[in-house]
């Protein structure tokens, strides 16, 4: 026990989480990772631990599409976190990502979302700095007629932007401040890394994107993700059409150490027979038709023959395939009780006009506006709000049992369980 | 018909009054029809084989063909109503739409005519109220609307809701 770090959040941009737990800032329940105590979803102090332990942690973080930088000097910003980063590609074609921020008094230097820039200048006192980082020139360095400026020793190498760990997969450009985390292929496992292949493995052109605002923590709406048991349950517009049925043929996966997940089905092979949905005793069944069923249609993608694919890449990102709706989606906290969600609706740099046409209606299904998934946008602000002034109450998660692992089937909550067994182990709790 | 002039003469005559006096009328009252929850009529201000989309300023600018609402006629309109009032699930919320003059959209080069249609734009605000009351500015931006006369009145044929922010609170259920 080393009481000393019992905070852990010194502001250093170290990587490593603290070698002894700092026991004060959660004590988990007895009953392991079948509870999961409201605590986390409200507590201050946890989502600053958060900031160091994950985000700045040994874990890769999505900036962008690589799509989105295809020329020299191309720069999309986000944010790692709390922390403004920005990606730009090099003159030599590579793609570096940096902290968004000068070295001077800490100006952010990029301001828009997406641009070109041939170096970065800040805007406050003009330093300029290469695309690969380096201090290139400060004003009035040498003051002006022997006045002011800096001291002769001043060393501008000494003083670059930060940069971070870089690695790219498919068509997703990752950032890391952490030096020990393996190389993202490695990091995802191979059948993690599979399913990235099978959907961003190829050109990609992105057709569509937008910000969604959610008022929860941002771990209730990954864990609704991570949640296949709810999915055809409280998406009503899902079950009705066969789109995504618990009694289809399906699994929900998870990674060795249990942050990763892949929930998929497959629509043509459905047996409602003998469930709950055949009895008509779930809401799900109340009658409801569409009148253009156009939306509906789809081919089948992959030789697989899985309709539904939902992807998690600890702790925020999503892929997404519903039929040939595909999305990249990052989540990002805002705080304790609010949550950003970006998505990139995605289709392939050689799409038939057909496809297109296709992805452009199952849209619809989709993001704030979605018809199947609009819910998850409200669901964990209902949930937030019920856990305020009770900390030391806890959910209950023990669909599929109280551990850890793939399970064949979704009525499970394998996922969620295998959520929380990382974020304590990133967390040290 | 008059043709548009640099110097506004053309908004002095009475043909041209016609038409944007109609064109306002028709947006107005169909925000009206969504504020006052009159979700049944919402399909009949639009043509059979009208498109209806939502979509940001973002994608309109980098030519996105994917927004956050697209319908392809109005068949589609009507199951937006029937899932919003029979499988979706959401917090009970209502509009307010304010929206300013009408105006014919730029670019517009010869007299409009409804028989051929009639595009304007006309700016909107929207406060989104909860059934607690809480109230907040939910989003602006402005309606493209192409706007034609059929046997039965004036239609819309085509209406893309061009949000300003491609930002959303939580979620669109309710049509703008
Ligand atoms: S803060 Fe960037 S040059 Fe001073
Ligand atoms: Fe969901």
């Amino acid at each position: 026990m080393n009481p000393a770090s019992d905070t852990g959040l010194e502001a250093s941009a170290s990587s490593a989480p603290p070698a002894t737990p700092p026991e004060t800032l959660l004590t988990w329940p007895a009953e392991g990772l079948a509870r999961i105590p409201f605590q986390v979803y409200n507590d201050p102090a946890i989502a600053d631990a958060e900031q160091q332990r994950l985000f700045r942690g040994d874990i890769w973080n999505l900036i962008c599409l690589e799509v989105e930088i295809p020329q020299p000097g191309d720069y999309r910003t986000n944010v790692i976190g709390d922390t403004p980063v920005v990606a730009i590609r090099g003159n030599d074609g590579l793609v570096r990502v940096f902290v968004n921020r000068c070295a001077h008094r800490g100006s952010m230097l990029c301001l828009d979302k997406s641009g070109n820039r041939k170096d970065f200048t800040c805007i406050y006192h003009n330093w300029v700095y290469d695309l690969e980082g380096s201090l290139q020139s400060i004003a009035f360095r040498r003051g002006i007629r022997g006045q002011g400026g800096l001291p002769e020793d001043f060393d501008p190498s000494q003083h670059g932007l930060k940069q971070l760990r870089m690695d790219i997969i498919g068509a997703l450009v990752f950032a890391s401040f952490s030096e020990k985390v393996p190389p993202v292929r490695e990091w995802l496992g191979e059948r993690m890394a599979w399913n990235v292949d099978r959907v961003v493995g190829r050109p990609v052109r992105i057709i569509g994107g937008y910000t969604q605002v959610m008022h929860n923590n941002w771990k209730l709406y990954i864990e609704n993700v991570k949640d296949a048991y709810h999915a055809g349950l409280l998406h009503l517009f899902f079950t009705r059409f066969g789109l995504n049925r618990l009694s289809m043929d399906g699994a929900v996966e998870v990674s060795e150490r249990g942050g990763h997940h892949l929930s998929w089905s497959k629509m043509h092979n459905d047996h409602t027979e003998g469930t709950e949905y055949s009895d008509g005793k779930l809401r799900s069944m109340k009658d409801f038709d569409l009148e253009d069923k156009r939306l509906l249609q789809s081919w089948v993608e992959h030789e697989d023959g899985i309709t539904h694919m939902i992807q998690t890449i600890f702790p925020n990102v999503i892929i997404q395939q519903i039929q040939n709706s595909l999305a990249v989606r990052l989540l990002v906290p805002r705080g304790t009780d609010e949550c950003e969600l970006q998505w990139w609706i995605i289709g392939y740099a050689d799409d038939t006009e057909a496809q297109m046409q296709t992805r452009i209606l199952q849209s619809n299904l989709v993001g704030p506006a979605g018809l199947v998934s609009l819910e998850d946008g409200v669901i964990g602000s209902i949930v937030q709000r019920t856990t305020l002034q009770d900390p030391n109450r806890a959910g209950v998660v023990e669909m599929g049992g109280r551990t850890v692992e793939s399970q064949k089937g979704r009525v499970s909550e394998t996922g969620v369980r295998g959520f929380w067994q990382e974020w304590r182990q990133k967390m040290g709790v | 018909m008059p043709i548009l002039t640099k110097d506004n003469t053309h908004l002095l005559t009475p043909a041209f009054q016609q038409v944007i006096t109609a064109a306002a009328a028709l947006v107005a009252d169909c925000v009206g029809a969504v504020d006052d929850e009159r979700f049944d009529e919402w399909s009949t201000f639009f043509t059979d084989d009208c498109r209806y989309d939502i979509t940001t300023r973002e994608a309109r600018q980098k030519g996105w063909p994917i927004g956050l609402m697209h319908c392809a006629g109005a068949a589609m309109l009507r199951d937006r109503i029937m899932s919003m009032r029979h499988a979706n699930i959401f917090e009970a919320h209502h509009y307010r739409h304010m929206v300013s003059a009408t105006r014919l959209a730029p670019g517009t080069d010869r007299a409009p005519e409804f028989a051929s249609g009639v595009r304007v734009h006309t700016n909107f605000g929207v406060t989104r109220i909860m059934a607690n009351g809480e109230t907040t500015f939910f989003g602006s931006g402005f309606f493209d609307d192409l706007i034609v006369a059929t046997p039965g009145g004036l239609r819309f044929h085509e209406r893309t809701v061009v949000l300003d922010s491609s930002q959303v609170d939580t979620l669109i259920v309710v049509p703008f």
